[in-house]
Formats: C-alpha cells, sequence, structure tokens
C-alpha cells in the first residue's frame, strides 16, 4: 500500500509538471499577461504576528498613479491601499558604485571596500558629535547621509537578488511589490530582506512641505484678495464723487432755467391779476347801471306773471306760493 | 567641619583637568583625521561685518544671505563681536545651503536696487525664491524633518527683510506678511 502510494503522489507530482510544461493557449496567455501594458502592479503584503517569518496575508493588483505633487502611488480603491513609490534608490546605488570604483569588483570585493568606508564614516560622526568645531570642516548632515547610502548599499549588495537584479520582481509580466504591514503602516520590502532606507523621512516631510506651501498660498492669496476690495472701494469713491459733482451741476443749471420760468409765470399773473381787476370795474359799473335795476325790480316780474303767456324761467317752490 | 572651599578647590581642579583632556583628545582627534588647529579655528569663525556708519544697501542684503548661511551651518553669533563662530551641526547638507544662499544673495545684486520695486514685482521673485527653496528641501535627502520648519521661518524672514529693503515702501512687506494668515495659521495647529 506504501508503495502504492508513494506511486500515486510521485504520478500526481508529474502530472502537475507536465501540465505546467504544455505549451498555453492563446487564451490563457491573455488572462496572464492582461494589464501589462497599463499601469497595473502586483501587491503583495506581508505580516510578521509577533515573530521573524514573513507570512504573506494580502495579494491584489494596484494602478499606478499620480498625486497632486506628481508623486508616483500605487492606488486599490477596494483594498483602500495608497502607497508612495520611488525610484530614487537605484540611482543612489548607481551613482555610489561609480564614486566608490566598485562597479566591477565581485560582490565580495565590494562588501570588504564598503565595511571600510563605512568604518571611517562611523568615526568621522563620533568625533563630529564629539567636538563641535569640526563640523566647519564637515557638515554633519552630509556625513550623516553618507553612512546611510553606504550601509544601505552594503545591505544592498549583501542581499541582492541575482536573478533579477532589480528591487521588485516580474509575475506574469507585471511588476511585483511586497510590503511588510507593520503597526499600521507599510514597510517596503526591496529583495525580501533589506530594511534600510535611502530616505526614510520623505512621507513626513512632505506633509510638513504641502503644509508649508498651503500656508504660504493662504497667506499671499488673502493679500491679494485684501488688495481687490481696497481697488474696488476706491474706484467706487471715485464714481461717487463725479455723480455728486454731476448731480450738483444740473441742479444748479435746472435752478436758473427754474428762476426764469417763474419770472415768466409771474409777469402773466400780474397782467391776469390786472385784467381780472379791470373786468370787476366793468361789471361792477354794469350792476350799478339803472336800465338794469329797473329790470330786476319786482314788479316787472308780477307783470309776467299777470300776462300768463310767459312761464318763468325758475319756478317758485315755496309753500306761500303753491 | 567646613568643606565648601575644598569642594570649590576640587571641582576647579576637575574642570581644568577635563578641559585639558578634552583638549587632548581634540588634538588627538583632529590629527588623526589630517587637519590642523589652526586650519579648523580659521574655518570656524565668520565675521559679518556690519558697521553703523556704513548703511549701503547691497552690504545689507549681502549681510543677510550671509547670516542665514552662518546658521544654517551650525554657526552662532559671539555676543559683542561681528562673528560666527562654530557652536553645532549643520542643519543641512552643503549644497542646499549654497544654493539657498545664492538665490538670497542674487538680490544684492547692483540690478535689483537700480530698478525700482514695487510690491507687486517683489511679489513674484519672493513666491519664485520661496518655492524653489522649499521644493529643494523636500529633494535634499540629508535635512531632517524637525529642522524643515525652521528653515522655512528663515528663508521667509530673509525674504521679507529684502523686500523691505528693495521694495519702494518701506514697511510693506510687514504689513502683508505680519497680519495676514493668523487665522490659518491656527488652524494648522489644530
Amino acid at each position: 500500500m506504501k508503495f502504492l502510494g508513494f506511486g500515486k503522489k510521485k504520478d500526481k507530482k508529474k502530472d502537475a509538471k507536465k501540465e505546467e510544461n504544455k505549451p498555453k493557449t492563446v487564451e490563457q496567455k491573455k488572462d496572464n499577461l492582461s494589464g501589462v501594458s497599463g499601469g497595473e502592479v502586483n501587491i503583495k503584503v506581508f505580516m510578521t504576528f509577533g515573530g521573524s517569518v514573513n507570512t504573506l496575508k494580502d495579494q491584489f493588483t494596484a494602478v499606478e498613479t499620480r498625486d497632486g505633487a506628481g508623486g508616483l502611488l500605487f492606488y486599490n480603491q477596494d483594498k483602500m491601499f495608497v502607497e508612495d513609490v520611488d525610484f530614487e534608490k537605484d540611482d543612489v546605488f548607481r551613482e555610489l558604485k561609480i564614486i566608490l570604483e566598485i562597479k566591477e569588483k565581485t560582490p565580495k570585493e565590494q562588501l570588504k571596500i564598503l565595511d571600510k568606508k563605512i568604518d571611517r564614516q562611523k568615526k568621522i560622526i563620533a568625533y563630529l558629535m564629539k567636538h563641535d568645531k569640526l563640523n566647519a570642516v564637515y557638515n554633519f548632515a552630509d556625513e550623516d547621509l553618507k553612512l546611510r547610502d553606504l550601509q544601505v548599499l552594503r545591505s544592498h549588495i549583501d542581499n541582492i537578488d541575482e536573478k533579477q537584479g532589480s528591487f521588485y520582481t516580474l509575475e506574469g509580466g507585471k511588476r511585483t511589490f511586497s510590503f511588510l504591514k507593520k503597526d499600521g503602516f507599510f514597510y517596503p520590502i526591496w529583495h525580501g530582506v533589506s530594511h534600510y532606507s535611502t530616505y526614510p523621512d520623505y512621507i513626513r516631510k512632505r506633509k510638513i512641505h504641502t503644509a508649508e506651501t498651503e500656508i504660504f498660498k493662504t497667506e499671499w492669496g488673502n493679500k491679494l484678495k485684501r488688495i481687490l476690495p481696497i481697488a474696488t472701494i476706491i474706484t467706487l469713491a471715485i464714481l461717487l464723487v463725479i455723480l455728486i459733482l454731476g448731480n450738483l451741476y444740473v441742479g444748479t443749471v435746472l435752478l436758473g432755467k427754474n428762476a426764469d420760468m417763474d419770472k415768466q409765470l409771474h409777469g402773466q399773473a400780474f397782467k391776469c391779476a390786472e385784467y381780472t381787476s379791470a373786468m370787476n370795474m366793468q361789471i361792477g359799473a354794469l350792476f350799478s347801471n339803472k336800465c338794469i335795476d329797473m329790470l330786476m325790480d319786482e314788479e316787472n316780474m308780477t307783470r309776467i306773471e299777470i300776462a300768463d303767456k310767459y312761464v318763468p324761467a325758475i319756478k317758485d317752490l315755496s309753500p306761500e306760493k303753491q | 567641619m567646613d568643606f565648601s572651599n575644598n569642594k570649590e578647590t576640587t571641582d576647579i581642579s576637575n574642570d581644568e583637568e577635563k578641559i585639558s583632556k578634552e583638549k587632548e583628545e581634540y588634538l588627538k582627534d583632529i590629527d588623526e583625521l589630517g587637519f590642523s588647529e589652526d586650519e579648523i579655528d580659521l574655518k570656524a569663525k565668520v565675521s559679518i561685518p556690519l558697521s553703523k556708519g556704513d548703511r549701503s544697501n547691497i552690504l545689507m542684503l549681502n549681510n543677510i544671505a550671509l547670516e542665514f548661511k552662518a546658521i544654517l551651518s551650525g554657526k552662532d553669533k559671539q555676543e559683542g563681536t561681528e562673528n560666527y563662530v562654530q557652536v553645532g551641526r549643520a542643519w543641512a547638507s552643503r549644497s542646499f545651503i549654497d544654493a539657498s544662499y545664492g538665490i538670497l544673495n542674487s538680490y544684492s545684486e547692483q540690478a535689483n536696487l537700480v530698478t525700482s520695486k514695487d510690491e507687486e514685482t517683489f511679489f513674484i521673485q519672493f513666491t519664485d525664491a520661496f518655492n524653489k527653496i522649499n521644493n529643494m528641501m523636500l529633494l535634499d535627502r540629508s535635512i531632517l524633518p524637525k529642522f524643515y520648519s525652521p528653515i522655512i521661518k528663515l528663508i521667509k524672514d530673509r525674504l521679507v527683510n529684502i523686500g523691505n529693503i528693495i521694495t519702494n515702501n518701506n514697511g510693506n512687506m510687514e504689513a502683508v506678511i505680519g497680519r495676514i494668515g493668523e487665522e490659518q495659521r491656527e488652524e494648522y495647529i489644530r
């Protein structure tokens, strides 16, 4: 039974190998290589769970996008994954290899040279921390950075992936980046071993950078906003002055014309008053005439009534008469 | 039993011993690095003379840039003198210090003073210089995050001072930057 069991297992392995070696169909190839032309990348998230061994926790695809500052990001909406990508590391290594003249040497020789350099660099930093005056000759920030770069280069050479020779692996035509999730943060795993970074403070510095630029924008933006109302107030004031002056001019002109009209009207009124007084005089004289008095007398009226031929124009409706 | 006098004498002797030991160590260390004491002393001291009688704008502008460079290099002013002496470590890399010094020192050119500048024209120069230095700081890997905001503050102050000298209206830059944006600043602090 044991033999049979072993035989079965062996057969299964063989079958699996055969299946792997079989030429893939066009559809299968298409599935594997879909998204190669785009900016899709594979992301692998590892966790340690309190131990020292990294275990694969999650694997998904993300898209390369750029943020407002032009920085490259890996983004996956479903997984809420947004991480920075920085390719500076490669440039630093290339430069360092050229400067240190270790490009064409074997990795062992490279490590020996680097160890010597790192020791000397550590000594310089120790001296700089001990004696303040030495900082006039050596720049502490530069020397500290140099030490960090040398340490990263050493780690890089020590743990270099001979197959790929790069800080990401290729799987199905897509780049695969690995991250170690620790305390809620994603640490990029370069070659699965290196824990050094050439620019560890980049994210924090970028936060300060964006905050400072925002403060600067608001300061100067407010300045421009403040200038604009002043300009508008000045223009409004000028317009108001023009309007007031115009009104005053037009008012004075109108007042002059009004006075002329009044003069003319007053003349006519005076003439009217003269005519009416003259008319009053004539009417008064007319009523004082004896002929009219006689006609208006009561006796004349009775004569008309007696005649009975004439109906008086105004009927007397008094109770005595009826 | 009064030990006070003895204590003082022992303290002083200890201090003297310490200083002499430190001096010996210092000389030994710099010898190992291949430097002489005079050579380091010469580089550790920078004098920025600003005589009271001379009030030329070019000199004043040049001094602003020099002072900025000295502070970033880890130097501080000695009391009662015009000398800046090395007292600590540099805030940023040499390349950044030189580049930012160059930007600030460009204002001390005669052309900047001959052309009468109003607030708006200086505003263009100001924003350009600030953005250049700010972006340079982000890319410079040697600057520690704790030094980022202080350096920005130093640059802003120097640029405002330069603006006060260059622009026609004296004191206008203070009115622009000093008062505006205080409310926004409070928001950011929260």
